[in-house]
C-alpha cells in the first residue's frame, strides 16, 4: 500500500495532535499516511531535511517566525511537495503572502471543524484528480440534478431549478448562492470559449444563442444533511491559479475599483462557504459552491484551488 | 485652580479621543466645546490665527468637522486647543460636566472593554477548534465502539441507552460550541473597523428594507414605509452594519409577532439628527426593561438566541456616531429609535 509521509507544523499541541491522530485512524483512503509533528520554524526545518515529506500543512503564526518560512524552505528542498496552511485568520490578512509564495490551499481551523472536508482536501492535495466531481464533496448525497448549458437563453431556467432544489432540500437562501451561480456561469460562459486564434469568442454580455457542443458548460445540483452543492464545469481549463490569488488580492486591498474582471471570483470567495476550483489545462475548469446549513460556518474562507 | 481644571477635565478628554473617534463627537460635545472656547474674552497671543479664527466664526453651529480634524492632527494645535479649555471654562460646561465626564468614562470604559473583549475572543479560536475537534473525534470513536460491541458483545442492545447518552452530552457539547463560536464572530467583527460613508439616511433605510421585503422569512409580514417627505438628510454610517442592525431589528418584530405582525417605519429629523422609527404591533417590552435590554447577554426570548442582538447593535450604531433607544409605541408594541447626527450638506 502506498504511504504518503504529512507533516503537520503548528504550535498548539492539542491541534496538532488530533490532526496527527485523525489522519492516521481515520482517514479513509486506500494509502496510509504516516504524520510527523513540528511545534515550531527550527523544528519544521530539522524534519523537512530530514525526511522527503509528501505533504505539509503549516499554521501561520508560530513562536518563532511565520510558517510561510517553513513552506518556502520546503518547496525549496523538494518543489514537488504539496502545501497547505492551516490558519485560524481570514485570508484576507495574509493575502498577499499567500499571492506570493502560490500557496493555493488554506485550512480554516474553524468551531466546528469538518474533518469529512479537511479529509477531502488532504485527498485532493496529494490526487488532484479527486478533487473533480460534486459527488466527492457530499455525504449520502440527496440525488443529483445536472444540466447542460449551451445557450444565455437557459440561464434563467436554471436559476429557476436552483431556487426550487434549494427549497426542496429545506435551504433558506439569501440570494447569495443565485448571485455565485450566476457569476460561474459567466465566468464559464465568456471565458473559456475560444477561437482558433486562440482570441476570447464572446464577450461579457453576448447573447450566445447555441454554444458548440465542445463548449457547452456541465452544471450540477446537489445536497446531503449539512450542505448544499453544485458545480459548473467548463471545457476551457483557462484559469489560471496565480491570476485567481491575483484578483482576491486586488479586490481584497480595493486596488480593484477601475478593473472589468474579477470581481466575480472575489464575490464567490466571499459570498460562499466553500469555494472550490479545479482545473484540468486546457481541459475543463470546474468550479464548486458549497454553503452550509449551518449559517454559524466560521466567515473566514478557506482558499482551495487543486490544478491537475 | 483645581475646580477649573476639573470643569475642562471632559473636554480635554473628548478632544484627546478626537484624534481617533471624530465622527463620534456629539453634537452636544461639540457645541459644548464651542460654546466653551467662544466666550466673550479676548484670547491670548499664541493662539494661532487659524484656530483663532475658526473659535469666532459667529454663525457656525458646529465646528467643520476637517477644520476640527485637521486642528487635532496637529500637535501644536492640540495643545493649543487644551490650554484654551483650561482657560476658558463655561457655566454650560459646569452644567454638563458631570453629565459628560460620566458619557465619556462610561465610553472610554467601553472602548477599553471593547479592545479587551475583541483580544480574548481572538485567543479563543484555537481552544475553540481544538474542543470542536476533540468532541468530533470523540464521536467517532463512540461509532467504532458502538459497531464492535454490536457484533462481538451478547445482548448489544443494553448497551445501546449508555451510548445514546453518551451521543446526547456530545451534541450538547457541540451546541455549546455552536454558541460560543457565535459570540465570538459577532464581536470580532463588530470591534472590527467600520468603513463609514456619507449617504442619504432614508435611501439607504429603503434600499436595505426592499432586500428584506424579499425574503422569504419576511413574507407574512407588514412593512409600513413613511418617509420623511420635507427632506432627506446625510448621514455618515457604514450602510452594511447599518443593514445588518435593520436587519436585526426587523428581525426581533418578527419574533415578537410570530412572523405575522406589522411594522411601522417612519424618519423624521431632530436638532440636527436623522431619527428612525421602528415600531411593532408585538406585546411590547415593559419600560423598567428597556435599559436592560440593550446590555450584552439579555434576553426575553426563551431558549433563544445569545441575547447579543440589541446591545451589539447598538455598539455599532454608537460607534457611528448615533443612538438606539426604546421607548413606548403609540401601538401597544415595542418601538425602536435610531438616530444619527446629521451631516453638512444641501438636502436632496
Amino acid at each position: 500500500m502506498t504511504q504518503f509521509k504529512v507533516l503537520i507544523v503548528e504550535d498548539d499541541s492539542h491541534i496538532r495532535s488530533t490532526l496527527n491522530q485523525y489522519l492516521t485512524l481515520y482517514h479513509e483512503a486506500p494509502y496510509t499516511l504516516e504524520v510527523t509533528e513540528a511545534a515550531t520554524v527550527a523544528l519544521a526545518k530539522t524534519c523537512l531535511h530530514e525526511t522527503a515529506f509528501d505533504l505539509l500543512l503549516s499554521d501561520i503564526n508560530l513562536p518563532d517566525g511565520q510558517g510561510f518560512e517553513v513552506i518556502e524552505f520546503a518547496k525549496t528542498i523538494r518543489p514537488t511537495i504539496k502545501v497547505a496552511m492551516i490558519t485560524s485568520y481570514s485570508p484576507e490578512t495574509y493575502i498577499h503572502q499567500v499571492k506570493a509564495q502560490k500557496i493555493y490551499n488554506v485550512i480554516i481551523k474553524s468551531a466546528p471543524f469538518y474533518f469529512d472536508e479537511f479529509s477531502r482536501t488532504i485527498d485532493n492535495l496529494l490526487y488532484p484528480e479527486h478533487a473533480f466531481g460534486l459527488e466527492q464533496y457530499l455525504t449520502e448525497a440527496k440525488p443529483l440534478q445536472h444540466f447542460t448549458l449551451s445557450s444565455t437563453h437557459q440561464i434563467a431556467e436554471i436559476q429557476q431549478a436552483l431556487t426550487s432544489y434549494l427549497k426542496q432540500n429545506g435551504f433558506d437562501e439569501s440570494g447569495a448562492y443565485t448571485l455565485a451561480l450566476i457569476e460561474a456561469i459567466t465566468n464559464a460562459l465568456y471565458h473559456s470559449a475560444k477561437t482558433e486564434t486562440g482570441a476570447l469568442k464572446y464577450l461579457k454580455g453576448d447573447i450566445i444563442e447555441q454554444l458548440d457542443p465542445a463548449e457547452a458548460i456541465e452544471i450540477t445540483l446537489g445536497a446531503d444533511a449539512e450542505k448544499m452543492a453544485l458545480s459548473i464545469t467548463d471545457q476551457g481549463g483557462m484559469i489560471n491559479p496565480d491570476s485567481v490569488l491575483y484578483w482576491l488580492e486586488r479586490n481584497i486591498t480595493g486596488e480593484n475599483l477601475l478593473d472589468e474582471s474579477g470581481r466575480g471570483l472575489f464575490l464567490m470567495h466571499k459570498l460562499i462557504h466553500r469555494f472550490i476550483i479545479n482545473v484540468e489545462r486546457n481541459k475543463r475548469t470546474e468550479i464548486i459552491l458549497i454553503q452550509y446549513r449551518d449559517e454559524n460556518t466560521t466567515p473566514n474562507r478557506p482558499v482551495s484551488i487543486y490544478i491537475l | 485652580m483645581i475646580e477649573t481644571l476639573l470643569q475642562a477635565l471632559p473636554f480635554a478628554w473628548v478632544l484627546l479621543q478626537a484624534d481617533h473617534r471624530i465622527h463620534s463627537f456629539s453634537p452636544s460635545a461639540q457645541q459644548l466645546c464651542q460654546h466653551t472656547l467662544q466666550r466673550q474674552r479676548p484670547l491670548p497671543n499664541w493662539v494661532d490665527p487659524e484656530i483663532r479664527e475658526a473659535l469666532l466664526q459667529k454663525d457656525a453651529v458646529f465646528w467643520p468637522q476637517q477644520r476640527l480634524q485637521w486642528f487635532v492632527s496637529s500637535f501644536d494645535y492640540q495643545s493649543q486647543i487644551y490650554r484654551l479649555l483650561f482657560l476658558f471654562p463655561s457655566d454650560y460646561a459646569l452644567q454638563n460636566a458631570t453629565q459628560l465626564a460620566e458619557s465619556n468614562l462610561k465610553l472610554q470604559a467601553l472602548a477599553h472593554l471593547g479592545k479587551t473583549t475583541s483580544e480574548i475572543f481572538h485567543e479563543m479560536n484555537n481552544p475553540l477548534a481544538a474542543i470542536s475537534m476533540s468532541v468530533s473525534m470523540i464521536e467517532r470513536a463512540l461509532k467504532v465502539l458502538l459497531k464492535t460491541v454490536s457484533t462481538q458483545v451478547d445482548q448489544p442492545e443494553k448497551l445501546h441507552p449508555l451510548f445514546a447518552e453518551q451521543q446526547r452530552h456530545l451534541d450538547k457539547m457541540k451546541e455549546s460550541i455552536h454558541k460560543l463560536s457565535y459570540l465570538r464572530e459577532n464581536v470580532l467583527h463588530n470591534t472590527s473597523s467600520q468603513k463609514r460613508e456619507r449617504v442619504l439616511f432614508w435611501t439607504v433605510v429603503e434600499t436595505c428594507l426592499s432586500s428584506f421585503i424579499q425574503q422569504p422569512i419576511f413574507r407574512a409580514m407588514h412593512l409600513h414605509l413613511s418617509p420623511n417627505e420635507s427632506r432627506q438628510h446625510w448621514v455618515k454610517i457604514d450602510a452594511i452594519q447599518f443593514e445588518q442592525i435593520l436587519f436585526n431589528l426587523l428581525n426581533n418584530a418578527r419574533e415578537a409577532t410570530q412572523g405575522i405582525g406589522t411594522v411601522w417605519i417612519s424618519d423624521r429629523s431632530l436638532d440636527h439628527q436623522a431619527v428612525l422609527e421602528i415600531q411593532d404591533n408585538g406585546p411590547g417590552i415593559a419600560p423598567e426593561l428597556h435599559d436592560l435590554i440593550l446590555s450584552p447577554f439579555q434576553t426575553t426570548k426563551k431558549n433563544q438566541g445569545s441575547g447579543l442582538g440589541l446591545s451589539i447593535s447598538k455598539q455599532m450604531i454608537e460607534a457611528m456616531g448615533g443612538t438606539l433607544d426604546i421607548r413606548e409605541g403609540t401601538e401597544k408594541g415595542a418601538c425602536f429609535v435610531i438616530t444619527f447626527p446629521t451631516q453638512p450638506g444641501e438636502t436632496a
